[in-house]
């Protein structure tokens, strides 16, 4: 509230563009451990004196920056920065800090498209991030018309339907498991553990083609959300297009959130966690918000991962254990300092 | 000119709202009153555009039905009777909101906070006002969105649902004041409103709802009188007229000044 002498009290916005800067900083902060620390050694001052003299880089130093490190950690970078922003859209949608879509079923509903096109789709690449897609816009449009009247969303309608979506999505999961091969089960094992551990060069393309027009489309629907959180009935009134803006966030949510569980499985919290700290930090402004969750989603992931990487080497821990082991409780104090403050 | 003919809302297969017509004129503040449930609220909801009607509306000359959501936006604002606010914006971050979609209007958020009473309350958390504060931010936040009584197309309209429920005494008249001054700096003012002293004292024109239809419009003297009014809420109510200068209560306690 105070630096710039150009702020008014209450406006929160130059503070968040400080962040801004802030989250930049460590983002190349954490990209730069991720791709200098793991199993292997590599030294990154060295590749990089290499390069600057001309030498040409070692044979088995570039084979593990440019076919390992790097397309994990640009893989890493897209989905951290999906998962934080399609937090915050869902929680713009829903009005309510808790709507995480992990947590309300719309992982899970991507997760079902994956395994239904993984078991039953053939091995055609594309189809299993495009089936993500579709589940997890199902289950957004579903909880939608269950948990929202006359745009007011009731959290613990929507928190159950959210429980019941995510039960019924095992359950078929389940079948669908049942009914696979070897090769299909190899595939479904790996990716059901959430990990980053197959990240390619190809899988970053088709996860970045879903994920980027969402990172450059949703601060555009910053306005509209704010004035979402008013109510529907008031952010027509004050003039948005709320239809419009629904629909947009709907899909948004559901291209970030389907291409992520389909690159790396169920890697929880993030969306929670990162809408929420920056809230806390600069208010919950979306058009500042959902670019700022988009920067510390990725950190956070990168970070993450490479803690994921490090911890138990030369092995992994699978990366959604290590969220959720983090996340977990900042949801339970989330959901405490709310109880406090509706209370 | 706010003119509406023959307006009939079904909400499942009842009718609430069944054939009322109703008009406003800029330069007054036009109260709509009538016991609960009389489709006040409703009649309202129609004229902003929120709800589907029967029947025929148009606001300065706009088919209300048929008009976009920023042309409509441009021309009216309304303050429902509670508007809950989804995150922890501060009181300005509130305001601001009604610049909209189309910002461009030169409104200072912090002129319409003083307007309302709550100078200085910019840098506060709105889900830690009372609801009080809270009903007055809103009422900032649709000056904002309107930014002046009349522009280039015509006066602008305040369409105003119970504004006062939440309000004490003293920011009761402050927020009548303020339509009164609204109204008469060229813009219109729709009031739903359940108090009918400040009905009295402040609205030009009255509609007088029952049931669905409407039972009078006109001048706010005529349409309140005995008859019509013991009518239309069920309950013996006389009209008395106050004196002549200052302001002054008239008791009621249970038998504390019976002689």
């Amino acid at each position: 509230m105070t630096g710039l002498s150009l702020t008014y009290p209450g406006d929160r916005s130059a503070r968040a563009v400080r962040l801004s800067w802030g989250l930049m900083a460590a983002l190349v902060g954490a990209s730069l451990l991720a791709l200098g620390l793991g199993a292997a050694s590599v030294s990154l001052p060295g590749v990089v004196g290499d390069l600057l003299a001309g030498r040409g880089v070692a044979p088995q130093d570039q084979l593990v920056l440019m076919q390992i490190r790097l397309p994990r950690l640009v893989l890493g970078l897209l989905i951290g920065a999906a998962l934080g922003v399609s937090g915050a859209l869902m929680q713009g949608l829903f009005r309510n800090p808790l709507a995480d879509p992990g947590l309300v079923g719309v992982g899970a509903g991507a997760g079902l498209g994956a395994v239904l096109a993984i078991v039953l789709g053939g091995a055609v690449a594309v189809s299993v991030p495009l089936a993500a897609f579709l589940g997890a816009w199902g289950a957004v449009v579903l909880l939608y018309r269950v948990a929202t009247r006359g745009g007011q969303t009731s959290v613990a309608v929507l928190l159950l339907a959210g429980i019941a979506l995510a039960a019924l999505a095992g359950a078929a999961t389940g079948v669908l498991v049942y009914l696979a091969d070897d090769r299909q089960l190899r595939d479904l094992t790996f990716w059901s553990m959430g990990s980053l551990g197959g990240a390619s060069w190809a899988k970053c393309l088709w996860a970045g083609a879903f994920i980027l027009p969402v990172l450059v489309l949703a601060p555009r629907l910053g306005a509209g959300l704010n004035a979402l959180a008013l109510g529907e009935a008031a952010a027509r009134q004050i003039g948005h297009p709320v239809e419009r803006i629904k629909t947009l966030t709907v899909l948004a949510v559901a291209a970030a959130t389907g291409a992520a569980t389909a690159a790396a499985g169920g890697i929880g919290f993030i969306g929670i966690v990162v809408p929420h700290l920056l809230r806390l930090a600069s208010g919950p402004d979306h058009r500042r918000l959902l670019p700022n969750a988009a920067l510390l989603g990725a950190a956070l992931l990168v970070l993450a991962d490479t803690g994921a990487r490090l911890i138990v080497a030369p092995a992994e821990l699978p990366i959604g254990i290590l969220t959720a082991l983090l996340g977990a409780p900042v949801f339970l104090w989330i959901l405490l300092r709310q109880a406090r403050w509706e209370g | 000119m706010l003119i509406a003919e023959n307006l009939t809302v079904t909400l499942g297969r009842r009718p609430v709202l069944d054939g009322v017509s109703f008009t406003a004129r800029p330069g007054e503040v036009t109260a709509i009153v009538g016991p609960n449930g009389s489709g006040k609220t409703t009649l309202l909801r129609a004229l902003s555009g929120d709800l589907p009607f029967r029947g025929a509306a148009s606001l300065n000359g706009v088919a209300i039905a048929r008009a976009p959501v920023w042309q409509l936006a441009a021309l009216r604002a309304v303050l429902a009777q509670s508007t809950p606010v989804g995150f922890a914006f501060t009181v300005l971050e509130v305001v601001r909101l009604g610049l909209g979609a189309s910002a461009g209007r030169e409104t200072d958020p912090r002129a319409a906070l003083a307007q309302v009473g709550l100078a200085g309350y910019e840098a506060r958390l709105f889900p830690e006002l009372s609801g009080g504060e809270q009903a007055r931010v809103h009422l900032a936040r649709v000056l904002v969105q309107l930014g002046a009584p009349t522009g280039p197309d015509g006066p602008r309209w305040l369409f105003l649902d119970e504004p006062v429920a939440a309000l004490d005494i003293g920011h009761q008249l402050q927020v009548m004041r303020l339509a009164a001054g609204f109204a008469r700096a060229g813009g219109g003012v729709v009031a739903v409103l359940h108090d009918l002293n400040l009905t009295a004292e402040f609205a030009t024109t009255t509609t007088l709802l029952a049931g669905g239809r409407l039972v009078a419009q006109g001048p706010t003297a005529e349409v309140l009188c005995d008859t019509r009014l013991s009518a239309a809420y069920r309950c013996p109510i006389r009209l008395n007229v106050a004196p002549e200068a200052g302001r002054w209560f008239l008791p009621q306690m249970a038998g504390a000044l019976h002689s």
